[in-house]
């Protein structure tokens, strides 16, 4: 297996295949930051300039703005509270709150650090462990996605700790929105009210920067009456020894990401909030997160970064692609006349340890320009507020436009942007709508799929055992923070180091 | 309790307003067609279950027990502000075109906000309109609005 | 000179003399192809080749827009709303002609002038190797003595997948489950996890896990059988004549003079001679379906008829 890996790095070690990762890292960053450039719009945007280059060269160009668009989507997400993408939602959570208070230096810096070992991480389960997690990835049908959605929409209650009711009222309204469009098995329009771009559905993305760039920009026009609250930044950044003791986190992460990445149809944002989930759910102080703590930064970089080796494990074992953006290679890869496939091992091994070995590459690339970039970035958030917020609201118009060349993507984002700036004065939480709007369409699709397979019969969901198991693990989620109340009895409180 | 001071809490009106919302599509989404499928749901199934739930869950924020913090209602005349110049913006993108209407938005703006440092708001206006073009459309190849630019 | 060359000068110096200097040397700048499908797909990859080799052959850049919304009525719309000198057009498929024969469509066939056809992507019948059926008969018999009980895959609803299994219903007198997936590679994975067990696909879709092994094809949706099936037999073969057409070609609005049509006809010809769109068509496992443009125009109505 090592020579493989050699006979991989053997492969990248020439100056076009290298410069290919960097360019790749640069955009993808870049990408992930402008809201309106998902992952996955990036990577498209680049396929045509593919066209010309050795297929190496340009399937490694790819996969680098694929791992650095993960990334990308946390750097806006932490610095000016709008998540680049949406998994960056998640990060964005503690994040922001980081910068709030005067810090953004330690919270850009976790996040990169994090971003980086998630990705190695899921690129070496890639390799080490493509064969099972294939299988992983077969075994889940129409009952497993429902369940894996639902156990997905309970985080909601851990999220909403503040008031649940509020929260979980948002979700439903974020579920109703998931509605609108054509209806996939009867073809029926239900909410369009006649437009054609609505009948694919509310675009996720032209909603996020919405409901979070837009809506900030509207709070922070009359926030001039708060100018007392601006808080000064600085440029500190964590030390080695702070970075490192995180080191369970980032593994838990790692590995939570890459085994959700496998799943068709699931995505980053999913293992994002999964993987945030779960470090509150293991520590011992849950309410340091929503307040500005690493772990909350350094869970969901880890992770979402690992779906992108996890989500080539399919594309390159079965040739069927993990996420949206994997699609989008497996085009490209067949434009380049490479077949992904269960041959595709024997018949272009080259190019896929070529892959194993680029990627890992491009994660230590991704460290460099991370780490180069966060003072810069800081200096951006620095500028007069009146100024950045402009700016703001223009890159976000020009996001949703560019996102399908449509004008009713903006008038999609301008909408979020009144929810979002609404439910911001009234007090309402907004990240569950992102939860929402992500999980809906799965939740619903493969509710009613799986229906018609069973023949109506609603016990498929609890006989068949991974979804049965996610059904109890979401039951838990919900109940637990009732269950834990009631055990620990008030009393002084456990002394934290 | 009064009536008004009934309406003067935020969160009730806002579930009244979403109870009614919520019963106008309810009964909008009418009946669909029936599934040819035994076991499958009718289209109209899950969005009256998700409509249902919002209904049930905003007649328990309604009687929930409320705060007695004093809301102020200060009209954010700056906020509204903006949000009119970027519908506008917005409204006239294609017709204008981003070329031309970008900088005249980024300097009112922060003219309207408030901001006097008019040099700095004027150069933000050239560097970030040239410097988007830059991205947009020579490194990325996304066409932006080119209104009355022509084609 | 041929008569072809001939014919097309004449035509193009009439239609210059009637439409001006407008048209004098189309095309005057890059041309826009539109692809109502998401970026990856079989069907934006064709067109990606297209303005790729198309290039050579037409002297200007084509530049491939993704407008996705509606099953291609964005698409439409949008098309129908630019100036009709030809510089936008777009990709069309079956199912999105066979829309137009709807009760309530918004768009009708005579909207638009159709170029050329390029692909023809078939259907096959698979089924997971582990399947008790070798044959489709063996399949149908089962069917017919578990009614409505036998899963069968294909994208989407009121769609050409979901047609042919009505019409392999009526054909072989069975009731089959259909489940509609949202993507066209879902019910080959669906099948490879056990999950229905039989799917509607396009080789391109499931050509790589048959080769490994994994999937069994029972039955060609076709009219003759082809590579690299050729052991399998069609349902016509069988006694069951459903050979559904799907293909997928270019077209563009009804007002874009005939000098245009013309030139892009014979450009795409060109194009889909070409030994790079060859190579593709190959690697890709969609099968060079060309038919140029009077051809291919009456097809469309033919099948988009009432």
């Amino acid at each position: 297996m090592l020579d493989n890996l050699a006979l991989g790095f053997s492969a990248i070690a020439h100056l076009p295949v290298l410069a290919a990762i960097f360019a790749g890292v640069l955009i993808g960053i870049l990408c992930g930051v402008l809201p309106g450039l998902s992952a996955s719009t990036a990577v498209a945007l680049m396929v045509p300039f593919t066209f010309g280059m050795d297929p190496v060269v340009a399937v490694l160009l790819l996969v680098s703005v694929y791992m650095a668009g993960e990334y990308g989507g946390s750097i806006t997400a932490i610095a000016i509270g709008t998540p680049g993408t949406p998994a960056a939602a998640a990060t964005m959570l503690d994040g922001y709150e980081l910068t709030k208070q005067g810090k953004p230096g330690l919270a850009l810096t976790t996040s990169v650090v994090a971003s980086s070992i998630g990705g190695m991480v899921g690129v070496m389960a890639l390799f080490a462990f493509s064969e099972p997690l294939a299988r992983v990835a077969l075994s889940f049908g129409a009952p497993e996605y429902f369940s894996l959605a639902v156990f997905g929409l309970t985080i909601i209650a851990s999220l909403s700790s503040k008031n649940l009711l509020k929260g979980l009222l948002i979700l439903f309204l974020g579920l109703l929105l998931t509605t609108i469009g054509l209806d996939g098995f009867t073809g029926e329009d239900r909410f369009t009210f006649g437009i054609p771009k609505l009948m694919d559905g509310i675009s996720i993305i032209p909603a996020l920067i919405g409901l979070f760039a837009m809506s900030s920009v509207f709070y922070g026009a009359e926030d001039e009456l708060h100018r007392s609250e601006r808080v000064s930044l600085s440029f500190a950044m964590p030390r080695l020894r702070e970075l490192l003791r995180l080191w369970k986190v980032y593994l838990h992460s790692s590995l939570l990401g890459s085994v959700i990445g496998v799943l068709p149809g699931a995505g980053a944002t999913i293992a994002s909030f999964i993987c945030y989930n779960e470090v509150r759910r293991f520590s011992r102080n849950k309410d340091r997160f929503g307040t500005g703590c690493l772990e909350g930064v350094a869970a969901p970089e880890a992770g979402n970064n690992a779906v992108v080796g996890g989500s080539l494990v399919p594309l390159l074992t079965l040739g069927i692609p993990g996420s949206a953006t994997a699609a989008v290679l497996l085009g490209a890869l067949m434009l380049h006349n490479v077949q992904p496939g269960p041959l595709l091992f024997q018949s272009n091994g080259e190019i896929v340890y070529a892959i194993f070995a680029g990627l890992l590459v491009a994660c230590v690339a991704q460290l460099f320009f991370g780490l180069i970039g966060v003072p810069l970035w800081i200096k951006v958030i620095s500028a007069p507020r009146p100024l950045l917020l402009s700016v703001i609201a223009v890159v976000s118009v020009v996001g949703a436009y560019g996102y399908n060349n449509s004008i009713v993507d903006v008038w999609v984002m301008f909408g979020f942007g009144l929810l979002g700036y609404t439910l911001k004065k009234l007090d309402f939480p907004v990240t569950p709508i992102i939860l929402a709007l992500v999980l809906g369409g799965i939740l619903e699709e493969n509710l009613r799929r799986a229906l018609i397979v069973s023949g109506g019969d609603y016990a498929i969901f609890v006989t068949q055992p991974i979804s049965a198991m996610l059904l109890l693990m979401a039951a838990i989620s919900l109940l637990s923070p009732y269950m834990l109340n009631r055990l620990s009895r008030p009393g002084p409180e456990k002394k934290t180091r | 309790m009064t009536m008004t001071g009934f309406f003067q809490n935020r969160d009730r009106v806002f579930a009244l307003v979403l109870i009614v919302l919520a019963s106008i599509f309810y009964a909008l989404i009418g009946d669909m067609e029936e599934p040819y499928s035994p076991g499958a749901l009718a289209a109209s199934t899950y969005p009256r279950l998700i409509l249902a739930c919002i209904i049930g869950l905003s007649c328990m924020l309604i009687i929930q027990p409320v705060s007695s913090e004093q809301q102020t209602t200060i009209i954010p005349w700056k906020g509204l502000a903006v949000i009119l110049l970027a519908a506008g913006y917005i409204f006239l993108i294609e017709r204008v075109g981003f070329f031309v209407l970008t900088p005249v938005f980024l300097l009112l703006v922060p003219l309207v906000v408030g901001y006097r440092h008019y040099v700095a708001t004027a150069a933000s206006a050239i560097l970030v309109t040239a410097g988007l073009y830059a991205v947009f459309v020579l490194v990325l190849n996304i066409p932006l609005p080119a209104g009355l630019l022509g084609d | 000179m041929n008569r072809k060359t001939l014919l097309l000068g004449i035509v193009f110096l009439a239609g210059a003399a009637m439409t001006g200097p407008v048209l004098a040397d189309y095309p005057e700048k890059p041309v826009t192809l539109i692809c109502w499908s998401s970026a990856g797909s079989g069907h934006d990859l064709m067109a990606r080749m297209i303005a790729k080799v198309g290039e050579k052959y037409l002297g200007e850049p084509i530049v491939v827009v993704n407008k996705q919304g509606g099953s291609g009525r964005v698409a439409m719309s949008y098309v129908l709303n630019q100036r009709p000198d030809g510089h936008v057009l777009m990709t069309n498929t079956r199912s999105m002609t066979l829309r137009f024969g709807e009760a309530n469509a918004r768009f009708s066939i005579d909207d638009f002038r159709y170029i050329g056809r390029v692909v023809s992507d078939p259907f096959v019948i698979v089924v997971n190797e582990d399947s008790p059926f070798q044959t489709i008969d063996e399949l149908f018999e089962h069917v017919r003595a578990n009614p409505n009980e036998v899963t069968i895959g294909g994208y989407s609803t009121k769609s050409v997948d979901e047609s042919l299994v009505e019409e392999l219903e009526a054909a072989a007198e069975i009731e089959l489950n259909y489940i509609p997936y949202r993507g066209g590679k879902e019910p080959v994975v669906a099948v490879l996890g056990g999950h229905i067990e039989v799917a509607l696909a396009n080789p391109s879709e499931m050509i790589t896990n048959y080769q490994a092994g994994n999937l069994r094809v029972l039955a060609l949706a076709s009219k003759e059988r082809f590579q690299p099936f050729q052991d399998v037999p069609t349902l016509t073969e069988q006694g069951y004549p459903v050979a559904p057409d799907y293909w997928r070609g270019i077209m563009a609005a009804k007002d874009v003079p005939d000098a245009v049509v013309d030139k892009w006809s014979v450009v795409l010809e060109q194009v889909v001679a070409d030994p790079e769109f060859q190579a593709f068509l190959d690697n890709a496992n969609m099968y060079d379906g060309y038919l140029p443009s009077e051809a291919f125009a009456e097809l469309v109505r033919r099948q988009s008829g009432p």
